[in-house]
């Protein structure tokens, strides 16, 4: 058996390769990835030092301690997710304009053409 | 519901900021010459070819966007007569409104007219609709209205909406809408391409931005191919209704309200 600590050390190390490994690739934005590695770091803090969520939780009046960490990532990866969606959505809208203009474009295009070929 | 004021009151309270200077356009070119009809398409080609020969019939230019139909929507579009635009992939109706409303922008109209594809609007209708603009203190927004074509489902639909909304526009979901300069470049902006039905959402927006909206009865003809898009299938219905009930009630209009 491992101990917990190894075993977390191993789960953030893996994160830290996986990522750094993304960027390489360019796979991933280092603005991204900047929020993945914290993510990790903090991973390895709490995995290497347990009674730092111990005494959090003594501090918030958590009784359970493994609870206040399950909470605090839940919101996490919630706040995330949202910010995620309306990054999506203003993507979407930048991608109905782009098409709008293709639209636009094209017509103005078709219509050049056929004028220049009514002139020739 | 709270029934508005008189008309008087309505007037006074549309403090549209051109709306001098629309007064001063109007002389120089009545609206009916630089109208751009407006038609949305998708998957159409077995009606949009004749509403557009006739509204090409009553001398105005017309654009049809075609929203990525997989039939022969663009084609039959062009050969009747229409300005086509097609969009690369699906966009929703709303979406394929707004491109043609930008392209108006774009040519420098002063009105948008909306028909639907399927012929359920009369292109002769435009005229008249279109004449309203040229009027003193005349409206943003025109509405071509038929209430009656609505069954009761669908009635009990709109009754709740308009109450979630504070909306008071008998026909929500009609098509059928002339709007002026002002309101296209409001609906044209990026702020209003997220949204993705022409009616609750679209209103709101008109009427906070305080544009006077208008409502004219005409009489529509039954769709005679295909079926209507937002009563298609439950699921669809239901997307339609949450949507509507969340921009309705989370934008309500403000207490100043446009009754036709």
């Amino acid at each position: 058996m491992i101990s917990m600590a190894l075993f977390a050390q191993i789960l953030a190390v893996a994160m830290v390769v996986m990522i750094l490994w993304l960027i390489r690739r360019d796979r991933l934005p280092i603005g991204h990835s900047l929020w993945w590695l914290a993510v990790s770091i903090l991973i390895a803090a709490f995995g290497i030092f347990p009674g730092l969520i111990d005494n959090m939780a003594r501090l918030v009046g958590v009784s359970y301690p493994p609870a206040l960490l399950f909470t605090v990532a839940i919101l996490t990866l919630v706040v995330k997710v949202l910010i995620e969606d309306l990054e999506v959505s203003s993507n979407r809208r930048r991608l109905l304009r782009l098409a709008q203009k293709t639209a636009m474009l094209e017509a103005e295009l078709s219509q050049l053409k056929k004028k220049v070929e009514e002139q020739a | 519901m709270s029934v508005a004021g008189p008309l008087k009151n309505r007037v006074d309270s549309g403090t549209s900021p051109n709306r001098a200077e629309r007064g001063h356009v109007t002389r120089l070119k009545p609206a009916i010459r630089q109208t751009l009809i407006v038609i949305p398409a998708r998957d159409e080609a077995a009606d949009v070819g004749d509403v557009v020969r006739r509204a090409v019939a009553c001398g105005f230019p017309v654009a049809v966007v075609d929203d990525h139909s997989a039939d022969a929507t663009a084609a039959v579009a062009a050969r009747a007569g229409a300005e086509v635009l097609r969009l690369p992939f699906h966009a929703g109706c709303w979406a394929a409104i707004q491109t043609g409303m930008r392209h108006a922008l774009a040519k420098g109209y002063r009105c948008v007219v909306t028909l639907d594809a399927d012929g359920q609007h009369n292109p002769e209708d435009v005229t008249a609709l279109v004449a309203e603009m040229d009027q003193d203190n005349a409206p943003s927004v025109v509405i071509a209205s038929c209430p009656d074509r609505a069954n009761q489902r669908r009635r009990m639909a709109w009754r709740v909406l308009r109450w979630l909304s504070g909306l008071q526009v008998s026909d929500l979901t009609s098509g059928f809408r002339v709007y002026d300069r002002s309101a296209v470049e409001l609906l044209a902006s990026s702020h209003c391409t997220l949204l993705e039905y022409q009616d609750v959402g679209v209103l709101l927006k008109l009427c906070h931005r305080k544009l006077k909206i208008v409502e004219r009865e005409v009489s529509m003809r039954p769709r005679e191919h295909g079926h209507s898009r937002i009563f298609s299938s439950w699921p669809v219905v239901f997307y339609y209704l949450a949507y509507s009930c969340l921009i309705g009630a989370s934008r309500r209009a403000p207490p100043l309200r446009h009754r036709p």
